[in-house]
Parts: C-alpha cells; structure tokens; sequence
C-alpha cells in the first residue's frame, strides 16, 4: 500500500503542476481583452496558419512516416539499425538546433539551388511548414511504428497466399488493422507541428500576419509586454492541444484487433 | 505431384539442408519432427513466405521455386491460423476469391457449399472474434480452399483443439480431401494425426530428412535411433553382434544380461559390430512367471524373467517398468498390458517375477 500511495502522491503531484501553471493564466485574463485579440485579424490568421501549416506538415510527415515505419517494422536491410537511431534527431537535438541546421543547409550550394530554383523556404510559409515536417516526421514514424508493430505480420503473409500482391495484402489486412494507431499518431504529428517554436522560428522569424504561427504569437506578445495578449494564444493553443489530445485518447480506447 | 527437390533454407544461424520428399496428386504427406526441427520453414517456403538458398519445388510439373506466393495458387493454413480480425466469416471465405478475381461472380455460391461442408453456413455473419477454436478452423480451411487451390498446406492447424474436435476435423478434412480432390501436406509432432491422415511421412531432425517414406514402412522400420525414439519406440538395447548365419543374428545384450535372435535383411552387419534393438513395449509378449507352460522352460534366447518396479495405467491396460532379474545394472524396460488383448495374466504388482519374451518379428536394428 505504501508504493500504491506514493505513486499516486506522484501523480497528484504532476497534476498539480501543470494545473497550477494552467491556472496561473487566469490571474492575467481578461475576458474583454480576450474577444478582442481573438477576434483580431491578425489573431485569425495565426490561427489559420498554424492550422494550415500544421495539417500540410502533418500529411507530409504521415506520407514519408507510414513507409518508412513499414520497412523498419516489417523488413532486415542494411542500415535498419542507423536510420532507426536517426529517427531520434528531433527528439535529442533542440527545435532551435534544428533551425539552425536548416538555416546552414540554405547557405549550402544545394540549400541556395533549391532556394533560388525550386522553392523560397526561409522567412515564408513554406519555411514554417518545413520546419515543422522536419521536427515531427522522425516522432511519426517512431508512432507509426509502434502500431505496426502490434500487427502480426502473419496475415499479410496469409493475404498473399491467398493472391494479394505486396500492396494488396498491406492495404486489406495491416492497414485497417492499425488505422487506430495511425490516425492517432497522425492527431499527436499534428498537435506536436501546431506547437512547434524552435525551428519555426529559426527557418521563417518573426514577421506578423506572414510567419506569425501561434506559438510565434506567444513569443511576439511576450516581447513587447502584452501578458493579457499572449494569455489569449496560449489559450487558444492549449485548447487546440486539448481538443486533439483527447480526441487521440478516445481513438486509443477503443478496441483494438490485434 | 508435389516435388521437392534438394531443398536447402537458410533463417538466421539455422539452416534447413537438401529437402527431398514428393507427394503425388490427391496424396496426403506429414512433414514430422521435434518443435525446431525446421518442418515449419520447409512449409511455409514451399508457400512462397520464404527464399530458399538452393533447390526446387515443383507442383504440377511447374517449377515455383521463385514465384511469389500469390502466383503459387496454393492454399495455406498456419498454426495460428491468422484469420483477418477485422472482417466476418465470409469476409474471410470471400478474401482469397476477391484476390484472385476467379469466380468472383460465382463467389456466394462458392462460399456457401464450403461453408456447409464444413458447418459453418449459421456463421457466416459471425465476427471472427465471436468463434470458438473449432469453428476458427473450419473458417480457417475455407478461406484456404475457396480460392479453388488444389494443394493444402497445413502447419500444425489442430493442435490447439481437444482431442474429441481434433478427431472430428481430422475426419473432415479427409472427407473434403475426396471431395476436392486435394494434395495435403501436413506439419505436424501428433502422430496420431500423421497416422489418420497422412499416407507418406517425412521424418526431419535439425533442418535435415532422416527418413521418409510409406507411413507403415517408417513406423515399423524406423532407420535410427533417433527415429525410432520421435515415433515412440520405448526399448533401445544397445548390443554387440556375436554369430551372423542366414539373415538371422545373435546378439549380445548386456543391459538385460541376455542374448537375442534377430531377423535382419540387407544391413551390412559383421561379427563385433555396435548395433541397437528396438522394440515397441506392446510387442512384448508378458507371462506370470508361475504360470508358465512346459515348452517356455525351454531355453529361448528371446526371453528373460524380470521384476515388475512400477505400474502405470494407461488408457487401454497399463504399462510396466521391469528389470531384468539377472541384471547387474538398475536398467529398466517397458512392457504394455492391453485390456484389448486377450489375458495373459490376471493381476500384476510390484515386485512380481514375469516372463517377458522379445518375439524376433517385432525386433529391429537400428544405426546410431
């Protein structure tokens, strides 16, 4: 009994701690100034681009992650185990780190042929959802993974004696087997892009109602001292964040196959 | 026909060495063998899952060595069986013909015979996980057989079930075999199973064949002892070869401080040779040493008085752990009692003298 206290001492512990630092915002909230910033122009569109951005480097992460966690999870090759560890880069290395590395591969013959022929990435849009792809396509595939690997590979071996091709037998066993665990590493990629500061910054600054995601929004208040403004987005991200989360979490609950 | 030809596997540090064994058409064949034996790769190479190194598999006079497994048309049933959680009964039926878009119009009418011959029709709208073991299996066999495959491959499918639906499914599995005019091969370690419905046995050891053949040929005549040991030969005597005449050998037994008269055709046996004896312990013939006839006094080298050390029941009589009366050493043998045959004695205890004799039908050398 004593373990079972302590641990749940703990628990409370950690509760507490986010609770009393959530509820510490109300001490600057005021619920004018609260409609009045979010229903600002400039408000709207860092809501909007962090949306879009997140949801674009959520469905490009998702689209490298499912293949990439595909053939770790299911195939031996050369090299397995290096991409595996490099999966880890977002995680061990800082968001601004990150940045930075970008920022140096842009100065690159590469980085600057790209730069000038294919696509303008630093202080733009495209610059925030790069970023943000590079933070969170390692953690998805990691996720992605891990529902995979719940999925015996046994019955696609099943499917394709039964005449599915490779594809054919991914697609009709595997893939709805662990469209749970897909579609909820896909809601956590992109609640972890909309949050996503270090790098974003770094890649595409601070420039209102152009690279203003609402993380960006936060920092820009604090800077210039406006605490009831950035109250406001911190507000609008925890509810977004809470609102994805949970949604992830009763995905998650549901029954599972395999 | 079914050819396997040299077939060599490799999975990590084991390896699977020069495979050969045929099963003709309509055939049933048992892969048998000790778990790890490699039996299991062997099939599930046969079925395209895994690349062999070296050698061929033949079916129908194709060669599918390098198919993929959805070229092979052959139909497979794993231990786990794998049915597809996520889908119904006849999903999973319905799954194989869809694939393969053969007869996909005449899909329910395919669904619907096998799902009766295998007494699953009240399932069809079942969701896999609302089935017991035996209805896995038969939904399990018709998701293999509705494609229309005329080779069955089967990894140990009733290993699961009790004994009375093991049986049951055994039976019907030969019933659709007549019916669909299907080419089994079977992995199994059950030899009751092998026995009921294999015609021809291949008995694997290490990644190796250490017998095959006639299922009858390989029980009665295992090759070695290893063999003789998986398909349940209880007596190995180790022996030396002292007289040869006339296909007949005398040998010398000292763990049971006898000599015994063997039959033996075709071995390559000289005086001084290291052979082993084998017999199965319903073979023995057991006597109360009291209620011996006059024409058992007489000397037979096939014969030893023993004391009874244990008793054991078994379904059909019981089984005794004897040792030889005149032994020098604690080695003990076994001899069945069946219920089934006609009484030789009436009651057996501990320490009871019998008269137990090695007929020299039943008695068979083996190499090491």
């Amino acid at each position: 009994m004593k373990l079972k206290n302590f641990c749940i001492a703990a628990a409370s512990t950690t509760f507490l701690l986010y609770f009393v630092l959530t509820m510490s915002l109300t001490y600057f909230f005021s619920g004018a100034r609260f409609w009045e910033v979010l229903l600002s122009g400039r408000m709207l569109y860092s809501i909007q681009l962090s949306i879009l951005a997140a949801t674009v480097s959520m469905g490009l992460a998702m689209l490298l992650a499912v293949p990439t966690a595909y053939a770790l999870s299911r195939y031996e090759f050369f090299g397995k185990t290096l991409i595996d560890t490099v999966l880890e880069l977002p995680m061990i290395v800082s968001p601004a780190a990150i940045g930075a590395m970008l920022l140096i591969f842009f100065n690159t013959p590469l980085g600057e042929w790209i730069q000038n022929n294919v696509q303008q990435f630093v202080f733009t849009v495209y610059g925030i959802v790069l970023a943000q792809f590079i933070t969170v396509v390692g953690v998805a595939a990691r996720m992605v993974k891990a529902a995979l690997d719940e999925i015996p590979p046994r019955y696609e071996a099943v499917a394709r004696t039964l005449g599915a091709s490779s594809f054919a037998a991914f697609r009709t066993t595997t893939l709805p087997l662990c469209r749970r665990g897909i579609f909820a590493a896909a809601i956590l990629t992109w609640s972890k892009a909309i949050g996503e500061f270090g790098a974003t910054i770094t890649v595409a600054g601070t420039m209102a109602m152009r690279t203003e995601t609402l993380p960006i929004a936060v920092y820009m208040r604090l800077a210039i001292s406006d605490i009831e403004g950035a109250v406001v987005s911190i507000i609008i991200l925890l509810f977004i964040g809470f609102s994805v989360l949970f949604a992830a979490r009763l995905i998650a609950k549901r029954r599972t196959y395999a | 026909m079914l050819n396997i030809d040299n077939l060599c596997i490799r999975a990590g540090s084991f390896e699977v060495k020069q495979i050969r064994f045929s099963v003709p058409e309509g055939g049933c064949h048992a892969l048998v063998g000790a778990t790890g034996s490699g039996k299991t790769l062997v099939l599930e190479t046969i079925a395209g899952l895994r690349k062999t190194q070296s050698g061929n598999i033949y079916w129908l006079g194709r060669d599918i060595t390098f198919l993929p497994p959805e070229q092979r048309k052959l139909a497979y049933v794993p231990q786990d069986l794998a049915l597809f959680p996520h889908m119904t009964v006849r999903e999973n039926i319905e799954y194989g013909l869809r694939m393969q878009k053969n007869n996909f119009s005449n899909k329910n009418a395919i669904i619907d015979k096998l799902a009766h011959a295998l007494g699953i029709s009240h399932l069809l709208d079942r969701s896999i996980q609302n089935l017991s073991g035996g209805e896995r299996q038969r939904t399990a066999l018709a998701r293999a057989l509705a494609p229309g495959s005329k080779l069955l491959l089967l990894d140990e499918p009733f290993s699961a079930l009790h004994e009375a639906m093991r049986k049951e499914l055994w039976l019907l599995l030969k019933t659709l075999q007549q019916e669909y005019g299907i080419t089994i091969l079977i992995v199994t370690h059950d030899m009751e199973e092998a026995f009921f419905l294999a015609d021809t046995v291949t008995f694997i050891a290490r990644g190796s064949v250490i017998q095959s053949g006639d299922k009858q040929q390989v029980y009665l005549c295992p090759k070695n002892v290893e063999t003789a040991k998986f398909f349940g030969v209880q007596n190995l005597f180790p022996a030396e070869v002292i007289k040869l005449a006339e296909n007949k050998a005398e040998l010398s037994c000292p763990c049971l401080s006898m000599k015994l008269q063997v039959d033996y055709y075709g071995l390559g046996l000289h005086e001084g040779n290291s052979v082993t004896v084998g017999i199965r312990s319903e073979d023995m013939v057991v006597k109360a040493e009291s209620g011996m006839d006059a024409s058992s006094d007489q000397p037979d080298a096939n014969q030893i008085v023993c004391a009874v050390k244990h008793i054991y029941p078994k379904r059909t009589g019981q089984v005794l752990l004897l040792q030889p009366d005149n032994a020098t050493t604690d080695f003990l043998f076994e001899a069945d009692i069946s219920t089934e045959q006609p009484a030789s004695i009436s009651e057996v205890f501990v320490g009871q003298k019998l008269r137990v004799t090695l007929p020299k039908e039943h008695l068979f050398l083996l190499s090491d």
